[in-house]
């Protein structure tokens, strides 16, 4: 038996060992697939060469694009044929974003990046999904760590962790790595988390395919500041010194500054009643004026359009018809820049 | 100290490697007293003056109870001077409430009187575990242990000392007082075991705890289908929790060469609750049966009323709130009821299988009252059950199926090796392949270590 019992540790220490030497010769990889932002940037980094444009922003944008619709109707504006990819992704922050456009800047080629302009794709801290509002870092419950015993349990974990890579990486040993690792080869789906999100189950089964009042359609206009509308005096009589918004619109628009690529800002629609109460209009179009002349970056603001509340899930994400009416209407607005 | 935490593994393994090193017993059992006082003490030192104090009057107890001719008197004095110990630290507030509340009643007011404000870990598993040693000695079943050590350790064996199992005298002494060899398949078999009941808690218990905190923290909030995923998360992480730890107790136990007894066998295929109650948490029910239902009167007198009382007081042992009350009594009635109705499903398969979906159900529903954190939340709970509209899972939480999924899969295919040594017949590579899975499933989900619900009964 104990020959067994040997036989058995050895083995499982073995079977450790190899899963350990995979995991470091693969460590760029593993890495990449248990952090959400970090896929989408090596899907964006494997996609095809020809692709023209891209979208980066939050949850709000995952809900407003729907790509194969988008590239059609902006090919029949344009009468070009643009390889799309929506790389937004549920719950990115600020420096999620800066990192996406750090990516773009070094691949180049690209045409054209349309960067959400919202509070929560701009603001300082990663948001909640569903409800874009700002969440702190939680402690894990039940943890003391002023105590002995929790330092030397952390410690003992770090020390672990920085010598084992399936420590280190074990996020990336879960099952839901292997879908993502799918996504990462196929570069089809951006985001296999979309599912889990409110409402978007109930849209899968949902067999009918809501159409889209033309009258309407040619109602809905988004504000649009461009280098042309902007004078020196953009931000007379606003104080934009401590807005941290624009301070993260002009690192992005400077990181991208480098490449050939043309950034275009498109604020996301919201319900009417959450338009009215914004108290932030007048700050935010001077910021939108500032970007456009200082940076020659135009921004399309929907978030004032008169989309009909019954295109929204909630208050900020549009559903299945309002995504519809949505990249129809940017195909539309933006085909002039194509 | 956690079982599910780094320092305690290696520091077990520790252990482990010294007694097998030690040639002489009493060196043995000095490491496993000295082990379990620093695995107890390990997060809050002052409580081994609580469990030190609980050892040497419980010693002193035994052996005046061997002694005297006057046992049931004396017997009867020790188990009240350990039931008040257990009251003030763990029922002192809860009573102060109902007092309170009494007295408002008619008028007057009152302060709240005094309580505990800490609540010793494991006070429940060791007050019991030592009540029935006593009974057992004043009814002659065993002599008093006269080896001060020997009663140290099968009061404070880290391996069942803060959750179970509850661990007869008659079980564990003789296994202590034994100088055994080394058996390397009670070493496989206990890594096994170990390895097993880690990956229940963390990978299954532990990430299903959040969708079920999240649910029973606003069900006002909760759609139906929601309601109900969350209620059979819930039934599976006390399941995969406890379960969890009773496994890794025995492991711990196995690699000792000491065999703790089973604790949970499959206990959601039951298909009456009597059965469930003898395959869901064995010992306490057990314990129960042994030390209340039967002094009671058992099935001689009032039959009915004293299961209905133990379980009444089963209830009340798991927790001080009225949802513990509430909950035992429901299990008190659904027992009397089963055994006063004669069993009229025809039998067959098909009305096996209809059974079960009742027991199954049934338990899950009553589990609203032990995990809710008040009786208002409960109802609020049962309403979210069954009130319109009755949409669908409109945003399915975070890998909640996968790992209800996992769940199912995990009980169907290593169920029944949780429950008796067939592991040990298994060719090698499915042993090997088999732990190795679950041992990177532990390191896969290994972030929060939380606390076992148990701990805090």
């Amino acid at each position: 038996m104990t020959r067994r019992l040997l036989l058995f540790v050895a083995f499982l220490l073995l079977a450790l060992g190899v899963l350990e030497a995979f995991v470091r010769a693969n460590g760029e990889y593993l890495e990449v697939l248990s952090d959400k932002t970090s896929m989408r940037i090596k899907v964006f980094e494997r996609s095809p060469s020809d692709l023209g444009l891209l979208f980066i922003g939050t949850s709000r944008f995952v809900d407003c694009i729907d790509e194969p619709l988008f590239s059609r109707n902006l090919e029949i504006r344009s009468g070009k044929t643009i390889r799309a990819l929506n790389g937004a992704t549920a719950g990115i922050g600020v420096k999620g974003i800066i990192r996406f456009a750090e990516a773009v800047s070094q691949r180049g080629g690209l045409r054209v990046v349309v960067l959400e302009a919202s509070v929560p794709s701009l603001g300082k801290a990663a948001v909640s999904s569903e409800t874009d509002t700002l969440k702190e870092d939680i402690a894990a419950p039940g943890q003391d760590e002023s105590g002995y015993g929790p330092r030397i349990e952390t410690a003992l974990q770090g020390w672990l962790a920085d010598r084992l890579g399936i420590v280190a990486q074990r996020k990336s040993l879960r099952p839901a790595s292997a879908i993502n690792l799918f996504a990462l080869y196929s570069g089809s789906v951006m985001d296999t988390t979309v599912w889990k999100r409110k409402g978007v189950l109930r849209e899968l089964f949902s067999s009918s395919e809501p159409g889209v009042d033309e009258q309407q359609f040619s109602r809905i206009i988004p504000v649009v500041t461009s280098s042309g509308d902007a004078g020196i005096e953009v931000t007379e009589g606003v104080d934009l010194s401590r807005d941290e918004t624009l301070r993260n619109m002009e690192q992005l628009a400077e990181i991208l500054a480098g490449s050939d690529t043309q950034v275009i800002w498109v604020a996301p629609p919201v319900t009417a009643e959450v338009a009215q109460q914004s108290e932030s209009g007048e700050t935010r179009a001077a910021a939108f004026r500032y970007m456009a002349y200082r940076y020659g970056t135009p921004v399309f603001d929907y978030s004032q359009a008169a989309i009909p509340d019954d295109c929204f899930r909630d208050t900020s994400h549009l559903n299945k018809k309002g995504r519809i009416l949505f990249s129809k209407l940017l195909a539309r607005d933006l085909a002039d820049h194509f | 100290m956690l079982f599910n935490s780094v320092t305690f593994l290696l520091l077990h393994f520790f252990c482990v490697a010294l007694y097998w090193a030690s040639p002489a017993l009493r060196v043995r059992q000095i490491i496993l007293l000295i082990s379990s006082l620093v695995f107890y003490g390990w997060l809050y030192w002052p409580a081994l003056f609580l469990l030190g104090a609980a050892i040497v009057v419980n010693y002193g107890f035994s052996l005046w109870i061997d002694s005297t001719e006057r046992k049931r008197l004396v017997t009867a004095f020790a188990v009240a001077v350990n039931l008040c110990n257990l009251g003030w630290f763990k029922y002192s507030a809860f009573l102060g409430e109902i007092l309170v509340e009494l007295f408002d009643r008619f008028g007057i007011s009152i302060e709240n009187p005094p309580s505990s404000v800490w609540l010793p870990l494991g006070i429940s598993f060791f007050t019991f575990q030592v009540i029935g040693y006593l009974v057992d000695v004043s009814r002659g079943e065993i002599r008093a242990e006269r080896n001060f050590f020997v009663f140290s350790v099968f009061k404070c064996f880290y391996a069942q000392l803060v959750a179970g199992p509850i661990v007869r005298a008659n079980e564990l002494i003789p296994q202590l007082k034994e100088l055994r060899k080394f058996r390397a398949d009670n070493f496989q078999l206990g890594l096994y075991l170990l390895i097993a009941g880690l990956a229940m808690k963390i990978c299954l218990a532990d990430t299903l705890s959040q969708f079920v905190e999240h649910g029973f923290s606003d069900p006002a909030k909760l759609e139906v289908a929601t309601a109900w995923l969350t209620l059979y998360a819930f039934a599976a992480q006390i399941l995969s929790d406890f379960w969890g730890y009773s496994t890794v107790a025995i492991g711990l136990g196995l690699m000792y060469g000491i065999t703790l007894p089973l604790n949970f066998n499959l206990p959601y295929l039951a298909t009456s609750i009597r059965e469930f109650w003898h395959r869901w948490h064995i010992t306490l029910s057990a314990w129960l049966r042994d030390y209340l239902y039967i002094p009671l009167g058992g099935n001689r007198t009032g039959r009915y009323r004293n299961l209905f009382l133990t379980m009444v007081l089963g209830g009340i042992w798991h927790g001080a709130s009225w949802n513990f009350v509430i909950w035992g009594a429901c299990h008190g009635v659904w027992l009397v009821l089963e055994r006063a109705v004669p069993d009229f499903f025809p039998k067959g398969r098909f009305f096996t299988m209809l059974k079960w979906l009742l027991v199954v159900n049934g338990v899950c529903l009553l589990w609203v009252f032990f995990r809710a954190p008040n009786i208002e939340v409960a109802l609020q709970y049962f309403t979210a059950l069954l009130a319109p509209p009755y949409t669908m899972i409109d945003s399915p939480p975070d890998d909640l199926l996968f790992i209800l999924i996992g769940f199912l899969a995990f009980t169907a295919i290593l169920g029944k090796s949780l429950t008796d040594r067939r592991f040990l017949e298994w060719g090698l590579v499915r042993q090997v392949s088999l732990t190795f899975f679950l041992l990177v499933a532990i390191i896969a989900y290994a972030d929060a270590r939380l606390d076992f619900i148990y701990f805090v009964f």
